[in-house]
């Protein structure tokens, strides 16, 4: 029987602007498991909280109501607009991790030339994050997250900020990694058709105060092709029941 | 070693080189040469700047570890926007207006004068580390804590780093202010130091001597400018998006 890393129960968020003002619901009993070793992509429109979620999950932000139920030890985050330390180089945001850790100095060398060289930066170690395309900055995140060997890796839109072409290239090296490392996943996207490209299965988050709408298994066999008849079908699917 | 490198990296432009040499010689040997005119030595004069850069320094220093903490303790924290108003209507306390009650506490001493100067640099420092770490863009907040920078090694790895700029700019609004309340301090109550040295130059219209000390404070301004400052500033540019 599959493990699960993760569970969801009845999760509830309600959230004010500025302190004293009305608070708004954004989440409302959202319930889900992620099995180990899955890949799970949760969509939804702007603003249904699906980046509160993933913030809920590492502990971030509070949980109000409901609870979630962490089967794993270490979590690790890919933000959307890579929230790299600018004062650093690109080969010591990759350590930070390892350092606050207590890694020693040798091993924290390996294992940096290591994920750089994964995600195909390994000559630009000495570069600082502003002297990066937006690609490469992600791939620094992306390095980062995978450097301190987590179990579960959360992504929060991870190629939004990217051009088409940039984040073709950057989902393929995601699934790469991914079946390497046989690791938990869980992604956000408002993007149905990249939902559909990467996950095992999708969680569909309804309109603010959000709910689940529906979770859905992707049966498509591995590597999907995006212009197939049945991709199509199922991204379709996937979007009326968003919009219903 | 790295963060060195980059900023004396400015310095490595011939003309930048010659320039700066030649504006820290010229007022140099003009204070010796005013010096010898007026009988009183230019390593007098030295001995006086150097009095009053002690006192300045030592009241820099006591500053910035008291200003960083406060910015950090409460920049973290929740309590951080309850907080600002009160150092805003304390910051606009005169702070010539309490050199009776340092009096009072401490007499006109060399302690005294340091901590009149603190209390008016302590400010800038506070208030630029304050609002970096207020503003600081959410994300990198939470990629430090997510990543393990938690108890001292947020102060260390996040906090610092994040505010260096603002800990710069502070301390460069600071020193100018902490040389007045210094220079001031002691034209009012002290009996050594560059201040009472314009002042005894000033009442016995000396005016050679007076300019021989006023070129010296420009000479020292500059060189820490030049020498501190200016390569810290250009390390800053590593610490922007």
């Amino acid at each position: 029987m599959a493990n699960k890393i993760l569970s969801i129960h009845n999760l509830s968020f309600k959230y004010a602007s500025e302190p004293g003002k009305k608070k708004t619901e954004v989440m409302r009993s959202v319930s889900f498991d992620v099995i180990e070793g899955e890949f799970t992509c949760i969509v939804g429109p702007s603003g249904c909280g699906k980046s509160t979620l993933l913030r809920m999950i590492l502990d971030l932000l509070p949980i109000q109501s409901g609870m979630v139920e962490r089967g794993f030890k270490h979590g690790s985050f890919v933000f959307q607009n890579f929230a790299l330390f600018p004062w650093l180089t690109v080969h010591k945001n990759v350590e930070f991790g390892l350092k606050m850790k207590g890694v020693n100095e040798h091993e924290r060398a390996r294992i940096v030339h290591e994920k750089l060289g994964e995600v195909g930066l390994h000559d630009l170690g000495h570069r600082y994050p502003k002297e990066l395309s937006g690609g490469q900055r992600q791939r620094v995140g992306i390095a980062r997250a995978l450097a301190v060997n987590p179990d579960i890796l959360l992504l929060d839109e991870p190629f939004s900020s990217l051009d088409s072409l940039t984040a073709g290239t950057l989902k393929d090296d995601i699934l790469r990694l991914w079946e390497k490392y046989k690791m938990t996943v869980v992604m956000v996207t408002h993007l149905i058709p990249e939902a559909v490209e990467l996950a095992d299965k999708i969680v569909v988050l309804s309109q603010k105060p959000s709910i689940v709408k529906s979770t859905t298994t992707i049966t498509l066999a591995r590597p999907r092709n995006n212009r197939s008849a049945n991709f199509f079908t199922l991204a379709d699917s996937i979007t009326a029941q968003i919009d219903k | 070693m790295i963060h060195t490198a980059q900023g004396m990296h400015i310095y490595k432009k011939r003309h930048h080189r010659l320039i700066s040499l030649g504006v820290l010689l010229v007022p140099l040997i003009m204070i010796i040469i005013l010096g010898g005119v007026t009988k009183v030595g230019g390593l007098d004069i030295l001995a006086a700047i150097g009095l009053s850069l002690f006192r300045l320094v030592v009241a820099y220093g006591i500053s910035l570890v008291i200003g960083i903490a406060l910015a950090i303790g409460f920049g973290g924290s929740r309590f951080g926007d309850s907080v600002i108003p009160i150092f805003d209507v304390l910051q606009n306390v005169p702070s010539f207006a309490l050199i009776p009650v340092f009096a009072i506490f401490l007499g006109y001493t060399n302690t005294m004068a340091i901590a009149f100067a603190a209390t008016s640099i302590v400010w800038p420092i506070l208030f630029y580390v304050l609002t970096a770490i207020k503003t600081a863009r959410t994300d990198l907040n939470e990629a430090s804590l997510i990543f393990g920078a938690t108890g001292w090694k947020r102060i260390v790895y996040y906090y610092l780093p994040l505010s260096f700029p603002a800990i710069i700019t502070g301390s460069i609004v600071g020193i100018s202010i902490g040389w007045e309340a210094v220079i001031g301090i002691e034209i009012i109550g002290l009996t050594s130091g560059i201040g009472v040295f314009l002042n005894k130059a000033s009442v016995n219209g000396q005016t050679s001597l007076l300019s021989a000390g006023v070129l010296g404070i420009l000479l020292l301004v500059f060189t820490i400018n030049k020498a501190i400052w200016v390569p810290l500033l250009h390390r800053t540019k590593y610490y922007g998006e």
